[in-house]
Protein backbone atom coordinates (compact mmCIF):
# COMPACT_ATOMS: atom_id res chain seq x y z
CA UNK A 1 0.00 0.00 0.00
CA UNK A 2 1.53 2.93 -1.10
CA UNK A 3 2.32 5.67 1.93
CA UNK A 4 2.79 8.40 0.16
CA UNK A 5 -0.07 9.91 -1.51
CA UNK A 6 -0.24 13.10 -3.90
CA UNK A 7 -3.43 13.80 -2.37
CA UNK A 8 -3.28 13.56 1.64
CA UNK A 9 -7.23 12.09 1.92
CA UNK A 10 -8.65 10.59 4.54
CA UNK A 11 -7.75 7.02 2.20
CA UNK A 12 -3.87 8.35 2.79
CA UNK A 13 -4.27 8.97 6.39
CA UNK A 14 -6.04 5.55 6.82
CA UNK A 15 -3.56 3.87 5.04
CA UNK A 16 -0.80 5.38 7.55
CA UNK A 17 -2.63 4.33 10.47
CA UNK A 18 -0.88 0.63 10.91
CA UNK A 19 2.10 1.87 10.24
CA UNK A 20 2.07 4.52 12.23
CA UNK A 21 1.20 2.35 15.16
CA UNK A 22 3.95 0.16 14.30
CA UNK A 23 5.85 2.80 14.43
CA UNK A 24 7.36 2.44 10.61
CA UNK A 25 6.16 5.93 9.46
CA UNK A 26 9.16 8.07 8.39
CA UNK A 27 8.99 12.00 10.46
CA UNK A 28 7.75 13.24 7.19
CA UNK A 29 4.57 11.04 7.49
CA UNK A 30 3.91 11.48 10.43
CA UNK A 31 3.88 15.28 10.59
CA UNK A 32 1.45 14.99 7.55
CA UNK A 33 -0.53 12.21 9.31
CA UNK A 34 -0.91 14.38 12.74
CA UNK A 35 -1.83 17.48 10.42
CA UNK A 36 -4.79 15.73 9.04
CA UNK A 37 -5.55 13.95 11.92
CA UNK A 38 -5.73 17.16 13.28
CA UNK A 39 -8.61 18.61 10.98
CA UNK A 40 -10.37 15.42 10.42
CA UNK A 41 -12.50 13.72 13.65
CA UNK A 42 -13.42 10.61 12.00
CA UNK A 43 -9.93 9.79 11.11
CA UNK A 44 -9.17 10.58 14.28
CA UNK A 45 -11.88 8.57 16.01
CA UNK A 46 -10.09 5.70 13.40
CA UNK A 47 -6.30 5.57 14.96
CA UNK A 48 -8.38 5.83 18.49
CA UNK A 49 -10.25 2.51 17.67
CA UNK A 50 -7.18 1.11 15.79
CA UNK A 51 -4.98 2.09 18.68
CA UNK A 52 -7.32 0.17 21.17
CA UNK A 53 -7.72 -2.64 19.41
CA UNK A 54 -3.83 -2.86 19.06
CA UNK A 55 -3.57 -2.56 22.51
CA UNK A 56 -6.41 -4.95 23.44
CA UNK A 57 -4.94 -7.52 21.83
CA UNK A 58 -1.37 -7.27 23.30
CA UNK A 59 -3.22 -7.51 26.50
CA UNK A 60 -4.58 -11.18 25.96
CA UNK A 61 -2.36 -13.07 27.67
CA UNK A 62 -0.71 -16.00 26.32
CA UNK A 63 -1.13 -18.64 28.44
CA UNK A 64 0.62 -21.74 29.57
CA UNK A 65 -0.72 -25.13 29.08
CA UNK A 66 -1.91 -26.95 32.40
CA UNK A 67 0.27 -29.64 33.60
CA UNK A 68 -1.64 -32.23 33.59
CA UNK A 69 -2.29 -31.75 29.74
CA UNK A 70 1.57 -32.16 29.69
CA UNK A 71 1.64 -34.91 32.07
CA UNK A 72 -0.82 -36.85 29.63
CA UNK A 73 1.16 -35.94 26.64
CA UNK A 74 3.93 -37.67 28.29
CA UNK A 75 2.49 -40.59 29.00
CA UNK A 76 1.09 -41.42 26.18
CA UNK A 77 4.36 -41.08 24.27
CA UNK A 78 5.83 -43.11 26.77
CA UNK A 79 3.27 -45.80 26.33
CA UNK A 80 3.48 -45.24 22.10
CA UNK A 81 6.89 -46.15 22.65
CA UNK A 82 6.38 -49.02 24.39
CA UNK A 83 4.43 -50.26 21.72
CA UNK A 84 5.58 -53.23 19.49
CA UNK A 85 5.47 -52.48 15.95
CA UNK A 86 6.59 -49.60 13.85
CA UNK A 87 8.37 -47.48 16.56
CA UNK A 88 8.32 -43.69 16.58
CA UNK A 89 10.75 -41.63 15.03
CA UNK A 90 11.78 -40.72 18.48
CA UNK A 91 12.31 -43.71 19.43
CA UNK A 92 13.67 -45.33 16.29
CA UNK A 93 16.83 -42.74 16.53
CA UNK A 94 16.83 -43.14 20.43
CA UNK A 95 17.91 -47.04 19.49
CA UNK A 96 20.26 -46.07 17.03
CA UNK A 97 21.93 -43.47 19.28
CA UNK A 98 22.22 -46.68 21.69
CA UNK A 99 23.16 -48.97 19.25
CA UNK A 100 26.23 -46.67 17.91
CA UNK A 101 26.93 -46.30 21.90
CA UNK A 102 26.98 -49.53 22.16
CA UNK A 103 29.50 -50.35 19.53
CA UNK A 104 31.84 -47.65 20.36
CA UNK A 105 32.44 -48.94 23.71
CA UNK A 106 32.58 -52.87 22.31
CA UNK A 107 34.85 -51.78 19.62
CA UNK A 108 37.20 -49.72 22.59
CA UNK A 109 36.74 -53.44 24.30
CA UNK A 110 37.92 -55.32 21.57
CA UNK A 111 40.64 -53.50 20.49
CA UNK A 112 41.58 -53.62 24.11
CA UNK A 113 41.44 -57.16 24.52
CA UNK A 114 43.28 -57.55 20.39
CA UNK A 115 46.34 -55.34 22.37
CA UNK A 116 46.70 -58.35 24.80
CA UNK A 117 46.43 -61.38 22.57
CA UNK A 118 49.64 -63.61 22.56
CA UNK A 119 51.83 -62.39 19.25
CA UNK A 120 52.86 -65.71 18.91
CA UNK A 121 49.56 -67.12 17.72
CA UNK A 122 48.45 -64.02 15.59
CA UNK A 123 52.39 -63.20 14.40
CA UNK A 124 50.86 -61.33 10.93
CA UNK A 125 47.09 -60.30 11.94
CA UNK A 126 46.56 -56.65 11.85
CA UNK A 127 44.65 -54.82 14.60
CA UNK A 128 41.02 -55.01 12.58
CA UNK A 129 41.84 -58.82 11.40
CA UNK A 130 42.48 -59.32 15.15
CA UNK A 131 39.40 -57.68 15.97
CA UNK A 132 37.98 -59.94 13.61
CA UNK A 133 39.13 -62.67 14.52
CA UNK A 134 37.90 -62.10 18.80
CA UNK A 135 34.90 -61.55 17.13
CA UNK A 136 34.08 -64.05 15.36
CA UNK A 137 35.37 -66.51 18.16
CA UNK A 138 32.90 -64.99 20.50
CA UNK A 139 30.22 -65.45 18.10
CA UNK A 140 30.67 -68.93 17.60
CA UNK A 141 30.98 -69.19 21.43
CA UNK A 142 27.77 -67.57 21.89
CA UNK A 143 26.28 -69.51 19.10
CA UNK A 144 27.65 -72.76 21.17
CA UNK A 145 25.95 -71.77 24.31
CA UNK A 146 23.00 -70.29 23.44
CA UNK A 147 22.06 -72.97 20.53
CA UNK A 148 19.88 -75.14 22.56
CA UNK A 149 18.35 -72.59 24.47
CA UNK A 150 17.47 -69.95 22.04
CA UNK A 151 14.17 -68.58 22.92
CA UNK A 152 11.76 -68.50 19.80
CA UNK A 153 10.90 -65.10 18.24
CA UNK A 154 7.95 -63.22 19.63
CA UNK A 155 4.47 -63.77 18.29
CA UNK A 156 3.33 -61.30 15.88
CA UNK A 157 -0.38 -59.74 17.59
CA UNK A 158 -2.18 -61.45 14.78
CA UNK A 159 -0.45 -64.85 15.92
CA UNK A 160 -1.62 -63.42 19.81
CA UNK A 161 -5.01 -63.11 18.45
CA UNK A 162 -5.69 -66.32 16.67
CA UNK A 163 -3.69 -67.91 19.86
CA UNK A 164 -6.27 -66.01 21.93
CA UNK A 165 -8.75 -67.16 20.03
CA UNK A 166 -8.03 -71.05 19.58
CA UNK A 167 -7.79 -70.96 23.38
CA UNK A 168 -11.24 -69.37 23.66
CA UNK A 169 -12.52 -72.27 21.57
CA UNK A 170 -10.89 -75.18 23.43
CA UNK A 171 -11.90 -73.69 26.72
CA UNK A 172 -15.53 -73.65 25.89
CA UNK A 173 -15.52 -76.93 24.34
CA UNK A 174 -13.81 -78.28 27.67
CA UNK A 175 -17.25 -76.71 29.42
CA UNK A 176 -19.52 -78.36 26.97
CA UNK A 177 -17.89 -81.63 27.47
CA UNK A 178 -17.54 -81.34 30.90
CA UNK A 179 -21.17 -80.43 31.49
CA UNK A 180 -22.16 -83.03 29.31
CA UNK A 181 -20.03 -85.77 31.38
CA UNK A 182 -21.48 -84.15 34.45
CA UNK A 183 -25.12 -85.10 32.75
CA UNK A 184 -24.10 -88.29 31.78
CA UNK A 185 -22.98 -89.73 35.82
CA UNK A 186 -25.63 -87.86 37.41
CA UNK A 187 -28.25 -89.99 34.47
CA UNK A 188 -26.31 -92.88 34.34
CA UNK A 189 -24.49 -93.30 37.30
CA UNK A 190 -26.43 -91.76 40.43
CA UNK A 191 -30.07 -92.31 38.82
CA UNK A 192 -29.50 -95.97 37.70
CA UNK A 193 -26.48 -97.38 40.10
CA UNK A 194 -27.11 -95.48 43.52
CA UNK A 195 -31.15 -94.28 43.34
CA UNK A 196 -32.98 -96.74 41.43
CA UNK A 197 -31.65 -99.27 43.59
CA UNK A 198 -32.03 -97.58 46.72
CA UNK A 199 -35.52 -96.77 45.76
CA UNK A 200 -35.96 -100.23 45.11
CA UNK A 201 -34.89 -101.12 48.15
CA UNK A 202 -36.84 -98.71 50.24
CA UNK A 203 -40.11 -99.94 48.39
CA UNK A 204 -39.47 -103.29 49.31
CA UNK A 205 -38.39 -102.64 53.28
CA UNK A 206 -42.08 -100.62 52.74
CA UNK A 207 -44.40 -103.36 51.16
CA UNK A 208 -42.99 -105.74 54.12
CA UNK A 209 -43.49 -103.65 56.60
CA UNK A 210 -47.04 -102.53 55.83
CA UNK A 211 -47.77 -106.46 54.31
CA UNK A 212 -47.34 -106.72 57.75
CA UNK A 213 -49.40 -104.30 59.61
CA UNK A 214 -52.39 -103.73 57.67
CA UNK A 215 -53.60 -100.65 60.12
CA UNK A 216 -50.26 -98.73 58.78
CA UNK A 217 -51.06 -99.41 55.21
CA UNK A 218 -54.39 -98.02 55.53
CA UNK A 219 -53.23 -94.50 57.27
CA UNK A 220 -50.52 -93.82 54.49
CA UNK A 221 -51.97 -92.27 51.38
CA UNK A 222 -51.66 -94.15 48.42
CA UNK A 223 -48.70 -92.97 45.65
CA UNK A 224 -50.94 -91.10 42.97
CA UNK A 225 -52.58 -88.87 46.13
CA UNK A 226 -48.33 -88.25 47.28
CA UNK A 227 -47.10 -87.41 43.81
CA UNK A 228 -50.36 -85.19 43.57
CA UNK A 229 -49.10 -82.52 46.05
CA UNK A 230 -45.75 -82.38 45.48
CA UNK A 231 -46.62 -80.67 42.28
CA UNK A 232 -49.34 -78.49 44.14
CA UNK B 1 15.72 -33.12 19.45
CA UNK B 2 15.09 -33.45 23.13
CA UNK B 3 11.40 -33.70 23.42
CA UNK B 4 11.16 -32.57 26.59
CA UNK B 5 12.96 -29.17 25.96
CA UNK B 6 11.31 -28.68 23.27
CA UNK B 7 8.14 -29.01 24.67
CA UNK B 8 9.22 -26.66 27.46
CA UNK B 9 9.65 -24.09 25.06
CA UNK B 10 6.60 -24.10 23.08
CA UNK B 11 4.29 -25.35 24.60
CA UNK B 12 3.01 -22.10 25.41
CA UNK B 13 2.70 -20.84 21.88
CA UNK B 14 0.24 -23.73 21.10
CA UNK B 15 -1.86 -23.72 23.72
CA UNK B 16 -2.42 -19.99 23.40
CA UNK B 17 -2.96 -20.29 19.63
CA UNK B 18 -5.06 -23.24 20.24
CA UNK B 19 -7.26 -21.49 23.29
CA UNK B 20 -7.41 -18.07 21.00
CA UNK B 21 -8.23 -19.68 17.88
CA UNK B 22 -11.57 -22.14 19.18
CA UNK B 23 -12.65 -20.01 22.22
CA UNK B 24 -12.78 -23.80 24.24
CA UNK B 25 -10.57 -24.52 27.13
CA UNK B 26 -11.34 -28.04 26.70
CA UNK B 27 -10.69 -28.37 23.17
CA UNK B 28 -6.96 -26.01 23.01
CA UNK B 29 -6.24 -29.14 25.77
CA UNK B 30 -6.74 -31.62 23.54
CA UNK B 31 -5.53 -29.73 20.70
CA UNK B 32 -2.01 -29.58 22.10
CA UNK B 33 -2.46 -32.79 23.36
CA UNK B 34 -1.93 -34.02 19.76
CA UNK B 35 0.25 -31.25 18.88
CA UNK B 36 2.31 -32.64 21.46
CA UNK B 37 2.07 -36.19 20.76
CA UNK B 38 2.72 -35.44 16.75
CA UNK B 39 6.12 -33.77 18.16
CA UNK B 40 6.57 -36.97 19.79
CA UNK B 41 6.53 -39.05 16.45
CA UNK B 42 8.20 -36.18 13.88
CA UNK B 43 10.05 -34.29 16.24
CA UNK B 44 13.44 -36.03 15.42
CA UNK B 45 12.57 -35.21 11.35
CA UNK B 46 12.13 -31.52 11.87
CA UNK B 47 14.81 -29.33 11.41
CA UNK B 48 15.40 -27.67 15.21
CA UNK B 49 15.21 -23.57 13.50
CA UNK B 50 12.28 -24.68 11.62
CA UNK B 51 10.86 -26.60 14.84
CA UNK B 52 8.44 -23.17 15.79
CA UNK B 53 6.96 -22.79 12.74
CA UNK B 54 6.41 -26.51 12.34
CA UNK B 55 4.47 -26.42 15.55
CA UNK B 56 2.36 -23.46 14.69
CA UNK B 57 1.43 -25.11 11.62
CA UNK B 58 0.16 -28.76 12.93
CA UNK B 59 -1.30 -26.63 15.53
CA UNK B 60 -3.75 -25.06 12.97
CA UNK B 61 -4.44 -28.06 11.11
CA UNK B 62 -5.02 -29.55 14.06
CA UNK B 63 -7.70 -26.53 15.02
CA UNK B 64 -8.92 -26.92 11.40
CA UNK B 65 -9.39 -31.19 12.52
CA UNK B 66 -11.20 -29.90 15.46
CA UNK B 67 -14.05 -27.91 14.11
CA UNK B 68 -14.78 -30.12 11.12
CA UNK B 69 -15.05 -32.50 13.77
CA UNK B 70 -16.96 -30.11 15.74
CA UNK B 71 -19.33 -29.28 12.31
CA UNK B 72 -19.78 -33.16 11.62
CA UNK B 73 -20.99 -34.11 15.44
CA UNK B 74 -23.95 -31.41 14.56
CA UNK B 75 -22.48 -28.94 16.89
CA UNK B 76 -21.01 -25.46 16.26
CA UNK B 77 -19.77 -23.86 13.42
CA UNK B 78 -16.95 -24.10 12.09
CA UNK B 79 -13.73 -21.58 10.55
CA UNK B 80 -15.04 -18.56 9.49
CA UNK B 81 -17.73 -18.41 12.12
CA UNK B 82 -19.02 -17.40 15.49
CA UNK B 83 -19.66 -20.44 17.84
CA UNK B 84 -20.17 -21.09 21.40
CA UNK B 85 -17.75 -22.22 23.85
CA UNK B 86 -17.94 -26.34 24.71
CA UNK B 87 -20.73 -27.52 27.14
CA UNK B 88 -17.87 -28.41 29.73
CA UNK B 89 -16.44 -24.88 29.75
CA UNK B 90 -19.61 -23.48 30.27
CA UNK B 91 -20.35 -26.01 33.24
CA UNK B 92 -16.34 -25.04 34.43
CA UNK B 93 -17.14 -21.35 34.49
CA UNK B 94 -20.54 -21.60 36.46
CA UNK B 95 -19.03 -23.93 38.93
CA UNK B 96 -16.05 -21.45 39.00
CA UNK B 97 -12.86 -24.16 38.99
CA UNK B 98 -10.31 -23.40 36.49
CA UNK B 99 -10.96 -20.20 36.42
CA UNK B 100 -9.96 -18.32 32.50
CA UNK B 101 -7.22 -16.06 33.49
CA UNK B 102 -8.44 -13.57 30.56
CA UNK B 103 -11.47 -12.91 33.12
CA UNK B 104 -9.13 -11.07 35.12
CA UNK B 105 -7.27 -8.90 32.77
CA UNK B 106 -8.68 -5.49 33.64
CA UNK B 107 -7.94 -6.28 37.16
CA UNK B 108 -4.95 -3.72 36.92
CA UNK B 109 -7.31 -0.59 35.99
CA UNK B 110 -7.44 1.55 38.95
CA UNK B 111 -10.71 3.01 38.52
CA UNK B 112 -13.66 0.43 38.75
CA UNK B 113 -16.29 1.68 35.73
CA UNK B 114 -12.61 2.14 33.54
CA UNK B 115 -11.99 -1.69 34.68
CA UNK B 116 -15.45 -2.52 34.12
CA UNK B 117 -15.17 -1.02 30.44
CA UNK B 118 -11.96 -2.62 29.93
CA UNK B 119 -12.75 -5.55 30.98
CA UNK B 120 -15.99 -5.13 28.42
CA UNK B 121 -13.75 -3.98 25.94
CA UNK B 122 -11.52 -7.31 26.37
CA UNK B 123 -14.25 -9.54 26.04
CA UNK B 124 -16.06 -8.20 22.90
CA UNK B 125 -12.71 -7.88 21.61
CA UNK B 126 -12.36 -11.94 22.13
CA UNK B 127 -15.59 -12.51 20.54
CA UNK B 128 -14.91 -10.38 17.15
CA UNK B 129 -11.14 -12.12 17.00
CA UNK B 130 -13.32 -15.33 17.46
CA UNK B 131 -16.33 -14.50 14.37
CA UNK B 132 -13.06 -13.24 12.46
CA UNK B 133 -12.75 -15.88 9.24
CA UNK B 134 -9.91 -17.56 8.25
CA UNK B 135 -6.86 -16.57 7.41
CA UNK B 136 -7.61 -13.40 9.30
CA UNK B 137 -7.79 -15.11 12.37
CA UNK B 138 -4.83 -17.05 12.68
CA UNK B 139 -2.32 -14.20 11.05
CA UNK B 140 -3.68 -11.90 14.25
CA UNK B 141 -3.37 -14.58 16.88
CA UNK B 142 0.36 -15.14 15.59
CA UNK B 143 0.89 -11.45 15.77
CA UNK B 144 -1.40 -9.45 18.26
CA UNK B 145 -1.42 -11.94 20.91
CA UNK B 146 1.74 -14.36 20.36
CA UNK B 147 3.81 -11.42 18.95
CA UNK B 148 5.52 -13.58 15.81
CA UNK B 149 7.57 -11.72 13.55
CA UNK B 150 6.37 -11.24 9.71
CA UNK B 151 8.57 -13.94 8.83
CA UNK B 152 7.82 -16.47 11.44
CA UNK B 153 3.97 -16.02 10.14
CA UNK B 154 4.94 -16.69 6.63
CA UNK B 155 6.96 -19.79 7.28
CA UNK B 156 4.58 -21.24 9.35
CA UNK B 157 1.57 -20.76 7.27
CA UNK B 158 3.83 -21.44 4.59
CA UNK B 159 2.24 -18.53 2.27
CA UNK B 160 4.82 -15.42 1.04
CA UNK B 161 5.68 -12.62 3.21
CA UNK B 162 3.74 -10.08 1.11
CA UNK B 163 0.63 -12.43 1.54
CA UNK B 164 1.27 -12.42 5.52
CA UNK B 165 1.42 -8.36 5.15
CA UNK B 166 -2.09 -7.96 3.33
CA UNK B 167 -3.73 -10.66 5.26
CA UNK B 168 -2.79 -8.75 8.77
CA UNK B 169 -3.66 -5.55 7.37
CA UNK B 170 -7.00 -7.00 6.33
CA UNK B 171 -7.41 -8.92 9.60
CA UNK B 172 -7.17 -5.73 11.49
CA UNK B 173 -9.36 -3.94 9.39
CA UNK B 174 -12.04 -6.30 9.37
CA UNK B 175 -11.15 -6.68 13.07
CA UNK B 176 -12.33 -2.73 13.53
CA UNK B 177 -15.30 -2.64 11.58
CA UNK B 178 -16.54 -5.39 14.09
CA UNK B 179 -15.41 -3.45 17.35
CA UNK B 180 -17.54 -0.40 15.44
CA UNK B 181 -20.48 -2.71 15.16
CA UNK B 182 -20.30 -3.66 17.87
CA UNK B 183 -19.36 -1.18 20.49
CA UNK B 184 -20.10 2.42 18.11
CA UNK B 185 -17.95 4.18 20.50
CA UNK B 186 -15.53 1.27 21.34
CA UNK B 187 -13.03 3.36 22.16
CA UNK B 188 -12.04 3.06 26.12
CA UNK B 189 -10.16 5.76 27.29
Amino acid sequence: MPRSVERFDCAGALALLEPHLDGELSPAEQARLATHLGSCPACAEELRLAGDVRHGLRALPELDCPPEVLARAFAAAVRESAMPGAPPAARQAEGRQRFRRLGRRWRSRLEGLSRHLPSWRLPHLTPAARIAAVCAALLVAILIVRWPHREPPAPSPEEMARATREARFALAYVDQVSRRAALRLRDQVLERHLVLPAARDLSRSLQETLGADPDLARRIPPRSDVAERDRS
Amino acid sequence: MDFEAAVARHQRQVYTFAHYFLASREEAEDVTQEVLLRLWRQGDRIDGAMLGPWLMRVTRNACYDLLRRRRAGGGFLGVGSSHRPRQEDQERRASGAGVDPMENLASAEPDPEQRAQSADFARRLRQALQELPEPYRSVLIMREIEELQYQEISEALEIPLNTVRVHIHRGRQKLRDRMRQEVPHAAVG
